[in-house]
């Protein structure tokens, strides 16, 4: 009797075997459903990638075809002091804003981890930033740097401080964009906030019987625990700093006097105010070269600093 | 700084415009046409934006009433990167027939064969319009000899002058400065800067008039490029420059930031003159309608922009909307045809009732003569100065060239370089001849 229901049983559990028919149809309804998205990677993404890479060796100016002129796009960039004052523009930023955004945004997630009341309210407040558009909020920074009627000016003048250029000025106007920058960062302290409640409770009562103080808590259980979120805030930062655009275009073109030149922003100029697409996708070559050096330097450095839970 | 220079094609007041909008329903002429004749339907770009939208709509509207084998479809695309969309769309084989352009495109656009030849058009009855124009108006649509873009509506410069400020500052404000050393000498009693530096109140600041001062100067576009190659270390050009130079005394950056920083303080205006807070400006004719809609009580005056000794009086610099035929139209004759039309060709009467309702300078003085324009100078008599300085013979454009964007875009670093006091007037004048020629060269 108990084999029978065994031998029932067996043959119940045994899912049929799908027909090739019905197989090839599933395997179709899949490829349907994601089609959109192949097509849309290919058609906007991948084919512009590649086809970037050929104009890049050619000179190109959309009414005419592109004309093979092999590595003299490249060869220009190393000749034009534009190009070399973009770059530098664009580390500055990246070596200024990125590890100051890392060390604040931790810091306020730290802060917005405490109990206290009226929790959600700041929490609602730092995050607010992030959904300004970034063209209004431009337009709201240019207002509060304004030198003669801006807010931060004349409160410095009011305290008795000198009262910088700001935007108008050429050494101010990259410390300027920083400053703004780091308005915005509401993003990342959510992911840092989301990382650090992700950190073992057990783990800090137990910092505490050995007698770690406040300072060593964090240093030597937060710091490492949530150091794979900094790793991806981190790589995020860097490809978004790269990529500094919509502010400079939006608030400075670019000036004074090419201080805010950007990267991305002489590539923009180059490809359509100058209509030089050859020399553009050069530049865009570059720049995706640079993040991927920059990425994977910090992806190898993070072997040493960057601890995942199970690790000695 | 300079930025009002685009904002020139479509800056005109909005009471010009509506008291023009009202009169324009009077335009209409019948048509007489056979009822079975094949219409041919036109594509117009233009980069008009707001009430101004209106004004040419209503002459396109204009246009199809009177024509009904040809109907133009006017589409209004964002004025930030019209040009880059008029490309995209020749190189995509769907270019519009019509595309109305501000001029410092139009050379590098016939250079890439993105334009048809006008000149080829100008065959039968309209032979006699490449003479029709203002022959600076002309100018600046030509290319290697051939018309590339008919001029429509054009702009010449004057000084405004405030006179309250004047009057204050104990100058006469009957004696208006006739040169720019007495500009200079008034412009600087009018400054007010605070202890702190915060500028407070502008003389006169020339930031982004190195074109305008070009006749003031006596100089040609054959001073500053010979036919090949920019040549702005040219006594006229520096000359020009030497005079920005003078203003490096005053506070750059503050007066960088008191003039960007108006913009929008009152209400729109961007302009310290409009608000009261400039003593002289060098300005279009579009300033004394935004001056009324603005700051109706502001008390000013409009005189020819002074000179330096050796320089013309009573002249302007001029630039102004061109009308172009992008490669690939599919119906260039009736785009022709279109366009001549808009021009005021053998279509003067028109002409002159139409474009005082953008507050608009005619491309020809046969317009201006109409009675209808000569009205519209005399309701408000400043008016008449703008449109007889395009009388002169020496009336100045910048060089045309195909990279004439480009260096005015690096004519305007090389004023602010030298308003700042960073470089003197001949190493910014080298640098931008230096990059200009570069451009150039690559261009080819």
């Amino acid at each position: 009797m108990s084999t029978t229901v065994n031998v029932v049983m067996g043959k119940k559990s045994v899912k049929p075997k799908p027909s090739r028919a019905r197989l090839r149809r599933n395997r179709l309804i899949g490829w349907l459903f994601i089609s959109p998205w192949i097509i849309g990677f290919l058609a906007f993404a991948l084919y512009p990638f590649i086809a970037s890479l050929f104009y890049s060796f050619t000179n190109y100016n959309i009414l005419s075809p592109p004309q093979w002129i092999g590595g003299q796009n490249y060869q220009q960039m190393i000749k034009d002091p534009l190009f070399w004052q973009s770059l530098y523009n664009t580390l500055y930023y990246t070596v200024v804003f990125v590890p100051i955004s890392t060390v604040i945004a931790i810091a306020i997630a730290l802060l917005l981890n405490m109990k206290i009341k009226g929790l959600a309210i700041y929490r609602t407040l730092f995050y607010l930033p992030s959904v300004v558009p970034l063209v209004a909020s431009s337009i709201l920074w240019v207002w509060l740097f304004n030198p003669s009627f801006g807010f931060i000016d004349a409160f410095l003048r009011a305290i008795g401080l000198p009262a910088p250029g700001w935007l108008y000025s050429d050494a101010w106007v990259k410390p300027s964009l920083v400053l703004m920058s780091l308005w915005g960062i509401g993003q990342p302290i959510v992911i840092y906030l989301a990382g650090l409640q992700g950190v073992p409770n057990d783990l800090y009562e137990a910092a505490v019987l050995e007698g770690a103080n406040t300072w060593q808590r964090v240093w030597y259980v937060t710091i490492p625990m949530i150091s794979p979120v900094i790793l991806f805030n981190v790589i995020l930062g860097l490809i978004g700093s790269f990529q500094y655009f919509t502010q400079a275009y939006v608030m400075t073109q670019g000036g004074p006097d090419n201080s805010s030149l950007f990267f991305a922003l002489y590539l923009y100029q180059q490809a359509f105010q100058c209509l030089h697409l050859g020399y553009a996708s050069a530049m865009a070559w570059l720049l995706f070269v640079l993040i991927l050096v920059a990425t994977l330097f910090v992806f190898r450095s993070s072997a040493r600093w960057v601890y995942y839970g199970g690790e000695q | 700084m300079g930025n009002w220079k685009r904002g020139f094609a479509v800056v005109s007041s909005a009471i010009i415009m509506t008291s023009g909008l009202l009169a324009s329903s009077a335009f209409a002429a019948a048509p007489t046409v056979r009822r079975d004749a094949p219409v041919v339907h036109l594509t117009y770009w233009n980069m008009w934006s707001g009430i101004w939208t209106q004004v040419v709509q209503k002459m396109v509207d204009e246009f199809n009433k009177t024509h009904p084998t040809i109907q133009v479809t006017m589409t209004s695309v964002p004025s930030a990167n019209g040009e880059q969309k008029l490309l995209t769309a020749i190189a995509a084989g769907d270019a519009p027939d019509v595309f109305t352009e501000w001029n410092p495109y139009i050379a590098a656009f016939a250079q890439q064969h993105a334009l048809m030849n006008l000149s080829t058009f100008m065959t039968g009855k309209y032979a006699g319009l490449k003479h029709w124009f203002y022959p600076v108006a002309a100018k600046w649509g030509e290319y290697k000899g051939s018309m590339y873009a008919m001029p429509w509506t054009m702009n010449s410069f004057l000084l405004y002058y405030n006179k309250t400020f004047m009057k204050q500052a104990g100058l006469n404000p009957n004696n208006p400065p006739r040169t720019l050393a007495q500009l200079w000498a008034d412009q600087a009693k009018e400054w007010k800067i605070t202890k702190d530096g915060v500028v407070q109140q502008i003389g006169y600041y020339p930031a982004g008039n190195f074109e305008q001062l070009m006749p003031m100067f006596g100089a040609t576009p054959g001073d500053f490029f010979n036919g090949k190659k920019y040549t702005m270390t040219s006594p006229k050009a520096m000359s020009i420059m030497n005079f920005f130079a003078k203003f490096k005394k005053y506070p750059y950056t503050q007066v960088n930031a008191f003039e960007k920083g108006l913009t929008g303080a009152a209400g729109g205006s961007e302009d310290p003159f409009e608000l009261g807070k400039a003593g002289f400006i060098v300005n279009g004719m579009w300033e004394m309608p935004t001056i009324q809609q603005f700051n109706p009580k502001l008390q000013y005056g409009v005189v020819p922009i002074p000179v330096n000794p050796g320089g013309y009086y009573n002249t302007t610099w001029v630039n102004g909307n061109y009308n172009e035929i992008p490669t690939g139209s599919k119906h260039p004759q009736q785009a022709f045809e279109f366009i001549a039309w808009l021009s005021g060709y053998q279509n003067a009467a028109w002409a002159a009732r139409a474009y005082p309702t953008g507050g608009w300078i005619p491309n020809s003085a046969v317009i201006t003569k109409q009675p209808a324009y000569q009205k519209f100078l005399k309701q408000a008599p400043l008016r008449k100065k703008f449109v007889d300085v395009m009388l002169s013979v020496h009336d100045a454009i910048t060089p045309v060239t195909p990279v004439d964007m480009f260096y005015e875009q690096k004519l305007a670093n090389a004023q602010d370089y030298v308003l700042e006091g960073k470089k003197t007037p001949y190493q910014a004048l080298l640098h931008l001849q230096q990059v200009a020629n570069q451009q150039l060269q690559q261009t080819k």
